[in-house]
């Protein structure tokens, strides 16, 4: 039996289907999470005659008139696959808006059972719903639900319900007013006669205080920054090192025990490859595991209570004037955490160049997978490591502003969307939800280091051990191996952004394998096994000691810093990419966009550092400036011939007229 | 070689066999990036469950 799961934006569908089917979907507390249909298996606890059922988890639909994307994809499976009961579920909290969806459900001739979700806030604010009166008049089974509960949740009795409503052959259909404002006031008339709201001035005027602030146009930018910071605090500073010093401790001790059983008669080749090139290499990405996870903890906390769909309500504005609108900003917030689902979820966006630039934009906010890179360099290079974070995210949100219009000058594109977002009420963050996201992700961290990362290491570890007659490289001059005589030409390139060694260039190329081979080819290639340990990578010591051993300056580290995160994703990303877009030119350009962005914001942020510490432009300067003249050459020759194009169209259309 | 060298070797190429094999696996089911923090998202058998599998 075939089971949808249909209903309004956040009403919590993903969360029932989770909690029906013990999977781990991502939920939020915001519209438009779900862009996609999902299907898995009910559990079996929920079906003790194991019968085989299986929920589908829609996108978020207002009515069955298909507005957006993701309602098409609602409509489309409803109409065209016909599931054997469609479990409709309705927001308790707000019934009038819910039921528009209902009556076009119970019309289709399909089984519908109304699950009352959320029930337990409507019972809190003091609402009382006559669920008989509202099932005898829709002809359905209603049954109150709260998705987000262990027990008592009503989802049992929710699927005796359905069983019973699938094997029925009679379905009651109740009829409806086919004109929708007829539909409304009918609608209307029913939720005033089955409802009874206890009305709560204070509370409403609370939550609409609170967003005076917090949503403000002005003041919610610095509020936004100041949460921001205070997470990169908690996560870099403040509980994820503390957190990350026990860890490394037992990573470390794994190093020594394996050292020992090894000894030394093993030949030295084989033992470098298991030491440093496997257990160092992932280890040294697996360090930074409780950063990650304190980090994700937090924003799962913010996405929960309601915060940051206030965010995108703020940055809507900015947006709006590139060319883009809020519905940008989902993609984006998503994407913080990997850029796959944040672009993946562009496809809610009408508008086709909007659809694209978000894609292509999406990945400069800073993914959960650069995190160990920023935590790198953040905790090495500079004392105060909250703000390298924080700055990284805000650089992210400037640099997608400019891109944004640059991207519309060129496409020569001025059209405006408007974007409405039902802003959910503020509820103190469940816990148990932020330490799912919490644990889903570290999970997802493992399975990357133990698999993608540590065969990538053991490639690099091997390509630095021999050189290209397969003779061991001696110690003393690493630059022979296979590894160095590939990555020098490309560090050449480097040189005016300050990095121009071949382990930075090696390492930025792993990059696009998956961002966190960065942090694992540079341990692998500079034979560190922890960037955490006191004694053999000190992060308390100077930057200058530091610099010493990886031959950076703090500039030069933050340039290199810069060009990891806005180069092109990784490989996975870009694929993403490929299939939102839908178009191969503009993916190419995408590509060259973002290689542009990185290096001429890396040359920037190199040679005008070097200048304000030292006094004097950096190496390579005149280079570097003819490299980022000529990407800037060619953005302002597009840019122009897309105006020109532009005025010919109109000079067109003005000789019709 | 000796005998620990070979057997240091075994467990080597066990560890990456099994790395290679984990992400050719996640390819061949539909995975587009294995390990991703994408949290399952991106995972093509969140589309396509089947109850007989």
């Amino acid at each position: 039996m075939k089971i949808a799961l249909a209903g309004n934006p956040n009403c919590g569908k993903t969360t029932m289907f989770n909690a029906l089917t013990g999977r781990n979907e991502r939920v939020g507390n915001w519209a438009g999470v779900t862009v996609d249909k999902k299907e898995a298996c009910i559990k079996q606890s929920f079906t003790p005659e194991n019968e085989k059922l299986i929920i589908v988890d829609l996108p978020g639909a207002y009515s069955l008139s298909a507005y957006s994307n993701e309602e098409s994809i609602t409509k489309d499976f409803i109409l065209k696959e016909k599931p054997d009961v469609i479990v409709n579920i309705v927001d308790a909290t707000n019934l009038n808006r819910s039921l528009f969806l209902t009556t076009q459900l119970i019309e289709l001739g399909i089984p519908v059972v109304v699950a009352l979700n959320k029930i337990d806030l409507a019972d809190k604010k003091g609402n009382r719903i006559d669920i008989p009166a509202l099932s005898q008049t829709l002809k359905v089974p209603v049954l109150r639900t709260i998705s987000t509960k262990n027990s008592d949740n009503g989802l049992p009795e929710l699927i005796k319900a359905v069983l019973a409503a699938g094997k029925s052959d009679q379905i009651q259909r109740a009829a409806f007013a086919k004109n929708d404002k007829q539909r409304y006031t009918f609608i209307n008339e029913l939720v005033r006669e089955v409802e009874r709201k206890k009305l709560s001035s204070d509370q409403q005027t609370k939550q609409d205080q609170i967003d005076r602030i917090v949503a403000h146009k002005w003041l919610g930018i610095p509020i936004f920054a100041a949460v921001i910071y205070l997470v990169f605090s908690i996560s870099q500073a403040w509980v994820g090192p503390f957190l990350a010093d026990y860890f490394v401790g037992w990573i470390d001790r794994l190093y020594e025990v394996v050292a020992s059983l090894l000894g030394e008669g093993v030949n030295p080749v084989l033992t470098t490859l298991l030491l440093d090139g496997i257990i160092g290499g992932v280890g040294a990405v697996i360090g930074f595991l409780p950063l990650i996870m304190v980090l994700f903890f937090c924003l799962a906390l913010l996405e929960d209570c309601g915060y940051m769909a206030r965010v995108a309500v703020v940055m809507d504005r900015f947006f709006k004037k590139v060319g883009l609108s809020g519905k940008s900003i989902v993609p984006m917030v998503i994407g913080t955490g990997c850029a796959i689902p944040g672009i993946m979820s562009t496809r809610t966006i009408k508008n086709e160049r909007q659809r694209r630039t978000t894609a292509m934009l999406t990945p400069f906010m800073p993914c959960g997978a650069k995190l160990p890179i920023i935590a790198l360099f953040a905790g090495v290079f500079f004392a105060e490591k909250a703000w390298v974070g924080t700055s990284m995210y805000f650089l992210g949100i400037i640099v997608i502003f400019f891109s944004a219009l640059i991207i519309r000058k060129i496409t020569g594109d001025y059209s405006r969307s408007y974007f409405i977002m039902e802003l959910p009420e503020y509820r103190i963050p469940s816990l148990k939800r932020a330490v799912i996201s919490m644990f889903s992700r570290a999970k997802a961290f493992i399975i990357k280091a133990g698999t993608i990362i540590l065969v990538c290491n053991a490639v690099i570890h091997l390509l630095q051990t021999f050189d290209w007659r397969f003779q061991v490289v001696p110690e003393s001059a690493p630059e022979t191996s296979i590894l160095a005589s590939i990555a020098m030409p490309l560090a050449v390139l480097f040189i005016p952004l300050g990095f121009g060694i071949w382990q930075f260039a090696a390492a930025a190329v792993t990059g696009f394998i998956a961002k966190e081979n960065v942090v694992g080819t540079l341990a692998v290639t500079f034979a560190i096994t922890n960037f955490f340990d006191m004694e053999e990578f000190t992060l308390v010591g100077s930057s200058t000691e530091v610099g010493t051993v990886l031959g950076l300056t703090s500039v030069a580290a933050l340039a290199y810093l810069v060009f990891n995160l806005f180069t092109p994703p990784c490989f996975a990303a870009i694929g993403a990419m490929n299939s939102e877009m839908e178009s191969r030119k503009w993916l190419g350009g995408a590509i060259a966009f973002q290689m542009g962005m990185g290096y001429s914001l890396a040359f920037l942020v190199y040679q005008f550092g070097t200048l304000f510490t030292t006094g004097s432009f950096g190496e390579g300067f005149a280079a570097g400036l003819i490299i980022v003249f000529t990407v800037v050459a060619s953005v302002i020759i597009l840019m122009r011939r897309s105006t020109g194009r532009r005025q010919i169209k109109t000079n067109v259309q003005v000789v019709k007229s | 070689m000796s005998g620990m060298d070979w057997i240091v070797a075994g467990v080597i190429t066990l560890i990456i066999f099994l790395a290679v094999s984990k992400i050719l696996k996640d390819r061949k089911s539909g995975v587009k990036c294995t390990g991703c923090s994408c949290a399952g998202s991106c995972d093509q058998r969140a589309t396509s469950g089947n109850c007989a599998e």
